[in-house]
């Protein structure tokens, strides 16, 4: 076959995917592609589990010395936070019963394994092994570990693709915890960062940042991570912050999807 | 030169591209194998092969992402077509040090790509990505290179 006919047909195959794509006539080919391959992509995650934290562990190397400190520092604050904590989980169930408060409702969750990384660095996302037969819908919140990584964006019938929250593509609505500002999340080269934030609110360090139910995308309440640094000069009309997620998205194998 | 050779290799490249290469995040930057391949069988001069990168391996890493159908394949077939008529006949068989410089240039050449369709400014990111992943490039087209030279299985896939 000459060169030309082959970029000729290869142009054609592109065009008539990117035509097909917004019909969604190209999900069950996905889906088939990824069930085919999963046991071969799950199996070398799994096999190379051992590279994979080594390399984590290479390039993170300058801040596990500063981390190391920090959660030196945290653990003993921690010890003290747990003996008042234990003292108002006493109190705060005799409160409870007394004023007959209902319980807040549990999430329900679906658990799935990742069967692909994205093969690209700017738009982080995984390819989980649950799909609309397993009751898997778009726009619903992922987690692992309790925290908040990402949210379905494409369903097919066996897989789902899920957008994380450290991608270029992740818009979430956020709240702070304390301070109760509200604002946007965004993933991206510079890590997690939470915009448009009222300049009336004061953000502070280590505050937890969680998911906001404006514009009805996800639940509320959904922990995402604590307030790294605070971004703001006074000619900003907004304030920002960097939010450090506790989640290594590099390795991760099993998460949860909120139903 | 067998064809089905080839496919098992994209298959190969692509299946660790989607598994295992995440996990060498580097500032929130990975390599991105099937490129650099793309690039190997460039400079050796070998289009049919590069070609079968751009058909099988574009198609293929467009499978396995969530952007837009033809992000990839569309990607590597500019730079297949680019690198053919425009790099190509100003340098021929390129040193290693033009070899960085050329990965440098692409790879910021995508960078802004993806910056644009990504809605943020890649001018405002820093340049360690794009130096990050030429480094990579480089080492594995030199790790090639030397293998090649060796076993001549390579040079036939």
């Amino acid at each position: 076959m000459s060169k030309y006919r082959f970029i000729i047909i290869l142009i054609a195959i592109i065009l008539a995917g990117i035509i097909a794509n917004p019909f969604g006539l190209l999900k069950p080919i996905k889906n088939y592609t990824y069930v085919l391959f999963s046991p071969i992509t799950s199996g070398i995650n799994h096999a190379t589990q051992g590279t994979q934290v080594f390399f984590h562990t290479l390039f993170s190397l300058g801040n596990i010395l500063k981390e190391n400190t920090n959660l030196k520092d945290e653990n003993n604050k921690l010890q003290a936070d747990k003996i008042k904590a234990k003292e108002t989980e006493r109190e705060n169930s005799i409160l409870k019963e007394e004023l007959k408060f209902s319980k807040s409702t549990q999430l329900q969750l679906i658990s799935s394994n990742i069967i692909a990384k994205s093969p690209s660095g700017l738009i982080d996302s995984v390819i989980i092994n649950k799909g609309s037969k397993d009751g898997i819908r778009e726009n619903q919140a992922v987690v692992s570990q309790g925290f908040l990584i990402g949210r379905t964006k494409s369903v097919s019938k066996n897989t789902a693709e899920v957008v994380l929250i450290t991608s270029t593509a992740s818009k979430i609505p956020t709240s702070l915890q304390d301070s109760r500002g509200t604002g946007i999340m965004q993933g991206g080269l510079k890590g997690l960062i939470m915009d448009d934030i009222q300049l009336d609110v004061i953000p502070k360090k280590g505050e937890a940042v969680l998911t906001s139910d404006i514009g009805h995308i996800l639940p509320s309440g959904i922990p995402i991570g604590q307030v790294k640094e605070i971004n703001y000069s006074p000619t900003d009309i907004s304030r920002s912050v960097s939010i450090k997620s506790p989640i290594s998205f590099s390795h991760l194998e099993m998460v949860f999807v909120v139903k | 030169m067998k064809n089905w050779r080839k496919i098992i290799l994209i298959l190969i490249v692509i299946l660790l591209q989607v598994s295992l290469v995440p996990s060498l995040r580097f500032f929130n930057s990975l390599p991105n194998l099937p490129l650099i391949f793309l690039f190997i069988y460039l400079i050796k001069n070998d289009d049919y092969t590069a070609l079968w990168w751009v058909a099988f391996g574009g198609l293929l890493m467009d499978i396995f992402s969530t952007q837009f159908f033809g992000y990839f394949s569309l990607q590597f077939l500019f730079i297949f077509l680019f690198y053919r008529s425009v790099v190509r006949p100003l340098l021929h068989d390129p040193e290693p040090p033009v070899i960085f410089v050329i990965f440098l240039v692409f790879h910021f050449l995508i960078f802004i790509l993806d910056g644009l369709l990504d809605h943020f400014n890649p001018l405002s990111q820093s340049i360690y990505i794009v130096v990050y992943q030429s480094v990579i490039a480089l080492v594995f087209y030199l790790i090639f290179t030397r293998l090649s030279k060796s076993n001549r299985l390579l040079l036939k896939i």
